[in-house]
C-alpha cells in the first residue's frame, strides 16, 4: 500500500479537483444562462 | 397587444461585484487555512500525517449537513409561501450539497484506505452520509423527470422536507446497527491539538459554500427568466 | 357529518382499487409470484450453505417485499393515470387526505397479502426455525409493512405521474426506507435467534417512531403533491 502520505495528498488533490470544477460548471452555465436570457428579451424589445 | 412592449419581467441585474469577491474571498480562504493546517499540526503516533485528511473530510461533511438544512428550510418555506424563488434556492443547495456529499465520502474512503486497510467498511458516519447521497440524488432526479415548474417546484419541495426529516433517523438507526458488532473507529473527536485548523478551514469552506450556492441560485434565477420570457414571447405571438 | 362522509370516502376510494384487482386478478398474482422468484434468485446467488440463508433470510424476505412493494405501489396509481381519473377524484367536494387515506388502505391491504405469501415462502426456501417468539416478528413485519406503505404510497404519487416512473419510485424510495430495513431485519434476525441481548425491543420503538413520523409527515405533504 501506498505512503501515507499518498493518501493526504490524494485527499487534497481530489479536494481541488472538486471544487475548481464546480467553480468552472458554476462559470460556464452562468455564462450559457446569461446570453440565453438576453438573447430572448432583446429579441420582443427591437420590435418586429 | 403588440409584441413589442417591454418584457413584463424584470431585468435581473448583471451578476453583483459581491459575488466575485466572495469567490475569491472563499477561495483564498481555504487555501490559507489549508496551508496552515498542514504546517502547523504535529504528525500524529501511529498514523503519521494521515490526520490532516480531516481538515478538508471534516468541513466538507459539515458543509453537507448546512446545504441540507438550507433544502429543509427553502422547502418548508415554499410549501408555506409558493414563492418561486424558494423553489430555485433549495434547488441551488440541493445541488452544492450533492457535490460536498460526494467529496465527503470520497476523501471518507481515502482516510479509510490505509487507516481500516478496506475501501469501504460500514460504518456509521460514512454508511449514513452515503444514504444522505443517495436521498439528494434522488432530489435531484425528481427535479429532472418532472418538466411542469409548479409540479416540479411543489414535488421537490416536499421530497426535500420529508428527506430531511429522515436524515437523523437514518443516522440512528445505522449507528444502532453498528453498535451491535466490532466498530471500525470513525475520525471522530479530534485531538485539541487541532481544533483551532479544523475550525478555520470549516470557516474557509463555508464562505466558498454560501458563494457556490449563492452563484447557482443566481443562474437558476436567470434560466427561469428566461423560461419566463419564452413563454410570454409564445403567447404574445399567439395573440396576434 | 364531515368526519363520517370523509371516512365514507376513505373506505370508497380503497374499496374501488381492491375491487379491481381482485377483478384483475394478474395483478397480485404476477406482483407475489415475483416477491417469491425474487427469493428464489436471492437463495440461488447466497446459497447452498444451510447456515448462510437461514442467516440470510430476514435480509432476503424483506428485500424481496420491497422490490415488489415498489410494482404495487406504482400500479396504484396507474389505474387512475389512464383515463385521467384522477383529475376526477380530485374534483369532488371533500378533503384530500382522503384520497391519500384511501390509496394507502388499498395498498396496505394488497401489500399485506404479498408480504404474506413471501414470508411463507422465505421459511420454506430458507429452512428458517420458527421460535416461540413468532407472533413478535409478526409485529415487527406489520410496522415495517406500514412503514413501507406509507412512504410508498406517498412517493408513488408524484413518480407514477413523472418521467421515468419506474426507476424515479424506487430511487427516491429506498433510501428513504433504510431505517425500516435495518430495524426490520435486525429485529427479525434477533427474534429468530434467541434475542439473549433484547434488542428487538429497541428496534421496534424505532419503527413506531418512523411509522409515527412519516404518516403525520405525508398526510401533512400530500395536499401539496397533489394538485393535478
Amino acid at each position: 500500500m501506498p505512503s501515507n502520505e499518498t493518501f493526504v495528498i490524494a485527499a487534497y488533490s481530489i479536494t481541488w479537483v472538486v471544487l475548481l470544477a464546480y467553480l468552472a460548471y458554476l462559470m460556464r452555465r452562468a455564462r450559457g444562462s446569461r446570453a440565453e436570457y438576453d438573447r430572448l428579451t432583446a429579441g420582443p424589445e427591437s420590435g418586429r | 397587444m403588440t409584441a413589442s412592449q417591454p418584457s413584463r419581467e424584470p431585468r435581473i441585474a448583471a451578476p453583483a461585484r459581491t459575488g466575485i469577491v466572495l469567490g475569491l474571498a472563499g477561495f483564498a480562504a481555504v487555501v490559507v487555512a489549508q496551508v496552515h493546517a498542514i504546517l502547523t499540526s504535529p504528525a500524529e503516533a501511529d498514523m503519521g500525517h494521515l490526520q490532516k485528511i480531516m481538515y478538508v473530510h471534516v468541513p466538507a461533511a459539515w458543509m453537507t449537513f448546512i446545504a441540507f438544512f438550507v433544502v429543509l428550510v427553502y422547502s418548508v418555506k415554499y410549501l408555506w409561501r409558493r414563492d418561486e424563488n424558494d423553489d430555485l434556492l433549495a434547488a441551488a443547495a440541493a445541488e452544492v450539497g450533492a457535490v460536498f456529499n460526494g467529496l465527503t465520502l470520497a476523501l471518507g474512503m481515502i482516510w479509510g484506505r490505509p487507516t481500516w486497510g478496506v475501501w469501504w467498511a460500514w460504518d456509521a458516519r460514512l454508511t449514513s452520509t452515503l444514504v444522505l447521497f443517495l436521498i439528494f440524488i434522488g432530489y435531484l432526479a425528481l427535479r429532472a423527470f418532472v418538466d411542469d415548474a409548479g409540479q416540479k417546484a411543489r414535488w421537490s419541495a416536499a421530497v426535500g422536507a420529508i428527506g430531511a426529516i429522515n436524515v437523523p433517523i437514518v443516522y440512528m438507526s445505522v449507528k444502532w446497527w453498528r453498535t451491535l458488532h466490532q466498530e471500525p473507529s470513525s475520525p471522530s473527536t479530534l485531538d485539541p491539538a487541532y481544533t483551532l485548523g479544523l475550525r478555520l478551514n470549516a470557516i474557509a469552506m463555508l464562505i466558498l459554500t454560501i458563494y457556490f450556492i449563492r452563484k447557482r441560485y443566481e443562474i437558476a434565477r436567470v434560466e427561469r427568466a428566461s423560461e419566463h420570457a419564452a413563454q410570454a414571447a409564445a403567447m404574445g405571438t399567439g395573440g396576434r | 357529518m364531515a368526519l363520517r362522509d370523509d371516512w365514507r370516502r376513505v373506505r370508497a376510494i380503497a374499496k374501488k382499487d381492491l375491487v379491481s384487482e381482485l377483478r384483475g386478478k394478474a395483478g397480485f398474482n404476477s406482483v407475489a409470484s415475483l416477491g417469491i422468484t425474487i427469493l428464489v434468485l436471492l437463495g440461488l446467488a447466497l446459497g447452498p450453505d444451510a447456515a448462510v440463508l437461514r442467516h440470510a433470510a430476514a435480509g432476503a424476505v424483506w428485500l424481496a417485499t420491497l422490490f415488489s412493494a415498489v410494482l404495487a405501489f406504482n400500479r396504484s396509481f396507474q389505474s387512475e393515470l389512464e383515463g385521467g381519473a384522477l383529475e376526477a377524484l380530485l374534483l369532488y367536494p371533500g378533503p384530500r387526505w382522503t384520497v391519500f387515506a384511501g390509496k394507502l388502505l388499498g395498498n396496505l391491504a394488497f401489500v399485506t397479502a404479498m408480504v404474506l405469501i413471501v414470508v411463507i415462502a422465505g421459511v420454506v426456501l430458507f429452512g428458517v426455525r420458527v421460535p416461540d417468539a413468532w407472533p413478535s416478528i409478526v409485529g415487527v413485519l406489520a410496522l415495517g409493512v406500514i412503514g413501507v406503505v406509507v412512504l410508498g404510497t406517498f412517493y408513488a404519487s408524484m413518480a407514477s405521474r413523472s418521467r421515468a416512473r419506474e426507476v424515479l419510485l424506487p430511487l427516491l424510495l429506498f433510501p428513504m426506507l433504510v431505517p425500516v430495513l435495518i430495524a426490520a431485519t435486525t429485529a427479525t434476525r434477533a427474534l429468530l435467534g434467541a434475542d439473549l441481548m433484547h434488542e428487538a425491543g429497541a428496534w421496534i420503538r424505532l419503527l413506531v417512531a418512523f411509522d409515527l413520523v412519516f404518516l403525520i409527515a405525508t398526510f401533512l405533504a400530500f395536499e401539496h403533491v397533489i394538485d393535478a
